[in-house]
């Protein structure tokens, strides 16, 4: 079997929103899976089924032309142990960042944050802090990271597409904002992205990395370079 | 002048706590301090930094750093500056926002904030503050804070049957008129987090 290296990239992924994602495990999609180039690049732009998009991992590639091509591989030419948990006391930089997929109004909790934060008393190592001033400029402070750490989680809410043709399209022309971890969910099936050396991206379906051998973390997700 | 040499002895008091500084981390926060000095000094700031204190003193409107009439001008220029000015508040069209960066500093947000909510709030804690003018219209009160050659940072006027805030910023050349109902978005937070809390 070909490995492909996934390199140093480290995904750590959300089994949340995966759990309708473990089609059965049937046949190879009818298209043409044979190899082309280093990357073994299944040819053409055809999909599996829908029922076992699960199974596959989507490669898009960019040619020396400057040109996109995307090919679905079988999971099985993929070296998943390449994706570990890292513990969590090496968790560097990174967030735990809950994979469901709610909208939520970052500015709402901000401003109850911040209104939390000035009806309650300040403990004694603030007490240099008198006026209601410094108090406001004190909370907008301390509500600061919150605020930010809902804001990144909004731009890592999955995209959702319900046909691989729009997903991949969306994919090619976003390419530069996605961010490694981030999850998009094609026709139901939760894809976590990489960016394996010499490639330029891959999606690697959710529920093949929460397999029980990782599945130390359900419900959430944490990404690390 | 005298900025000046009270910073100078600001600085002279906490050079002598920091020898006596408990831990090296106490000794860097002193030296933190008297570099904060330092940098309004070496940046020419000195006058504002004045300024600004007795604005604080005297319970001025929360401090701006600039005024915007519109978001997109504010957008160009939070963009334009070299690093974020995080955490520092801006008027667009006269309602108060705050930046906030994100975790790179490559997103620069401005964030509506509730700063003249809260500035009203606790002006109104004990009461409502007496009113110095009175004017039929909006416009009309607009004409007579403009035309105040040394407004004071603020004065409280009335504009029909509502109080509003009226608002000088030196620093920015900058005037304002705030209605005193803005607290009600402070309120409107208030209640639905008590709502929140009290569903859970």
């Amino acid at each position: 079997m070909r490995i492909v290296n996934l390199g140093a990239v480290v995904v750590l992924l959300g089994v949340l929103i995966s759990g309708c994602a473990s089609g059965p495990a049937g046949q190879g999609p009818a298209h043409d899976v044979s190899t082309r180039g280093s990357m073994g690049m299944a040819g053409g732009g055809s999909s599996p089924a829908v029922e076992e998009l699960d199974q596959y991992v989507l490669v898009i590639q960019e040619t020396p032309g400057g040109h996109l091509t995307h090919s679905w591989r079988p999971i099985a030419e993929f070296d998943l142990s390449q994706f570990r948990f890292q513990p969590r006391a090496e968790r560097s930089y990174g967030r735990i960042v809950l994979a469901a997929a709610h909208a939520r109004d970052c500015h709402a909790e901000l401003d109850a944050c911040i209104d939390n934060c000035l009806s309650q008393p300040l403990s004694e190592d603030y007490s240099h802090i008198t006026s209601y001033r410094a108090k406001s400029a004190h909370c907008r402070k301390g509500c600061w990271q919150p605020y930010r750490d809902c804001e990144e989680l909004q731009r890592r809410r999955p995209q959702e597409f319900s046909a691989t043709n729009q997903a991949i399209d969306w994919l090619k022309r976003n390419r530069d904002g996605l961010l490694v971890g981030s999850t998009v969910v094609i026709a139901g099936v939760a894809f976590v992205v990489a960016f394996p050396p010499g490639v330029l991206i891959v999606l690697i379906p959710a529920a093949a990395l929460a397999s029980s051998e990782f599945d130390g973390e359900p419900r959430f997700t944490a990404v690390a370079q | 002048m005298k900025i000046f040499d009270r910073m100078l002895e600001a600085q002279e008091l906490l050079g002598k706590s920091r020898e006596h500084a408990r831990s090296p981390e106490e000794k860097e926060l002193f030296l933190l301090a008297i570099d904060a000095l330092w940098f309004v000094w070496r940046n020419g700031q000195s006058y504002e930094f004045e300024r600004y204190r007795r604005d604080d003193e005297s319970n001025a409107p929360p401090w701006v750093i600039a005024s915007f009439n519109t978001r997109d001008e504010a957008e160009v220029w939070v963009r334009e500056r070299p690093t974020s000015p995080d955490l520092a508040l801006v008027l667009i069209a006269d309602e108060y926002h705050v930046v906030l960066s994100s975790r790179d500093e490559q997103r620069r947000a401005l964030v509506p904030d509730l700063a003249i909510a809260i500035h009203i709030e606790e002006m109104t804690r004990n009461g409502l503050p007496p009113v110095v003018a009175t004017f039929n219209t909006r416009d009309e009160a607009k004409a007579w804070w403009s035309g105040q050659a040394e407004p004071p940072p603020q004065a409280v006027i009335q504009i029909g049957s509502e109080r509003y805030l009226a608002a000088f910023y030196e620093n920015i050349h900058h005037r304002a008129l705030f209605p005193f109902s803005a607290v009600e978005r402070l309120h409107a937070v208030r209640r639905r987090r008590e709502q929140k809390e009290a569903g859970e």
